[in-house]
């Protein structure tokens, strides 16, 4: 693996520091199959299935006890498990996704998150709208 | 009096540790579900596959030669990945800089892809769009759409050794059409619109791909590395494999690596 590894970081540095790049040498007649898709294809696999596929099912094997005990919950398992894995399992039903509560705030109440005042302007009538997801409060007016 | 005591304890046991509220059986199907590897599973067409949940990647690429010339050609670009493709569609955004030396030929992309069902997936989108000079560095505006599957009757489940990626889709743009020098050869003007992926594990997270891209056949290999749980994509392939079209093989290779946020 290692070794394998290596000899591609070798070959394209290789190639990186015999050639150098630019797209603008080539001539007005002649339409490159470009290097361009290597960027756009690889990226996107490798960011989605980041987690080696030994772990999937280990991962999965992990939820059945989870889910056995009935501690499994959505935001742990999008931790341990990641994005894709924790939507699987959301479609699966094996993970139940509790609707988040939208409240809505009130002048002079405080926010939940920062202590901060919901409203702060002019206009007595505005209200402010938060709704607790895995980033915080989304607010608005 | 010790029955007693074992009879208490059973008791307390019933009321004070917590039981299953709602116990669930995992489907025998998803234990068998066959997923693709962290190894890319193409070096020039795309996949089904997308990036999406908040990650950006940032890659690099390399072709030892242009064809019909003996210059190299190198090219970098950044994406972003939102959206969720299981549940609703995943959304893939991506820019590229393929003149490195003046940065002022600069391209879009999209994807928007959406897992179906058992290691099945969909994606419709485009690249090169917006592109300053067609004839510079690609074959102008492309769309394609495609589907990946992954076949769930090969491969180990545990180490993804033999697990079979397989793709297939159609495209206008550069799977459609040759270039003009390639005309001017004899090679004719059309490609095949069709395009198509095998990718096969041949150790854990590295693929071994071959690949026709519409105009001509691609072989390489794939591997993804993770270094502190950061994925670094690494491929290096031969394209051009067949007289169909350009002059020659040629070694192209590429590098990236993908952020989760």
């Amino acid at each position: 693996m290692r070794i394998i590894a290596l000899i591609m970081i070798t070959g394209g540095g290789l190639l990186a520091s015999t050639r150098p790049a630019g797209g603008q040498e080539v001539d007005s007649d002649v339409n490159i199959p470009m290097p361009r898709e290597i960027v756009t294809t690889i990226p996107a696999v490798s960011g989605l299935f980041a987690t080696p596929v030994i772990t999937q099912e280990l991962a999965i094997q992990g939820v059945l006890v989870e889910a056995e005990v009935g501690t499994l919950n959505e935001a742990a398992a999008r931790v341990e498990l990641g994005d894709f894995m924790t939507s699987l399992l959301i479609k699966a039903g094996l993970i139940t996704v509790e609707p988040q509560p939208i409240r809505v705030a009130t002048f002079g109440e405080q926010s939940e998150e920062g202590a901060r005042p919901a409203w702060t302007g002019r206009t007595p009538m505005a209200l402010s709208m938060s709704r607790t997801r895995r980033s915080g409060a989304v607010r608005g007016r | 009096m010790r029955i007693s005591l074992w009879a208490a304890l059973a008791l307390a046991g019933h009321f004070f540790i917590p039981v299953a509220g709602h116990a669930q059986q995992v489907p025998e199907w998803l234990m068998s579900l066959k997923l693709p590897n962290a190894a890319a599973k193409s070096i020039m067409t795309p996949s089904g596959w997308g990036a999406a949940y908040g990650s950006i990647y940032l890659g690099a690429g390399a072709a030892e030669r242009t064809p019909y010339l003996p210059s190299a050609d190198g090219i970098v670009g950044i994406g972003y990945g939102m959206g969720d493709p299981v549940l609703t569609a995943g959304l893939q955004i991506g820019t590229t800089v393929s003149d490195l030396s003046e940065f002022d030929n600069v391209s879009f992309s999209f994807k928007v892809h959406r897992y179906l069902t058992k290691g099945t997936s969909i994606a419709f989108g485009a690249e090169s769009l917006f592109s300053r000079d067609r004839l510079a560095d690609d074959a102008g505006d492309t769309f394609y759409l495609v589907a990946s599957h992954i076949l769930q009757s090969f491969g180990s489940s545990g180490s993804g050794i033999g697990r079979v990626h397989v793709s297939a889709g159609v495209g206008t743009g550069r799977f459609a059409e040759k270039s003009e020098r390639d005309f001017s050869e004899g090679k004719g003007r059309d490609g095949t619109m069709a395009f198509g992926n095998v990718a096969v594990g041949v150790a854990r997270d590295v693929n071994v791909i071959v690949e026709w891209s519409g105009t001509n056949l691609i072989t390489g290999m794939s591997t993804t590395i993770h270094a502190r749980k950061i994925p670094i994509a690494l491929s290096i392939g031969l394209a051009d494999l067949t007289g169909y079209s350009g002059d020659g093989v040629r070694v192209v290779g590429a590098a990236a690596v993908a952020l989760a946020f």
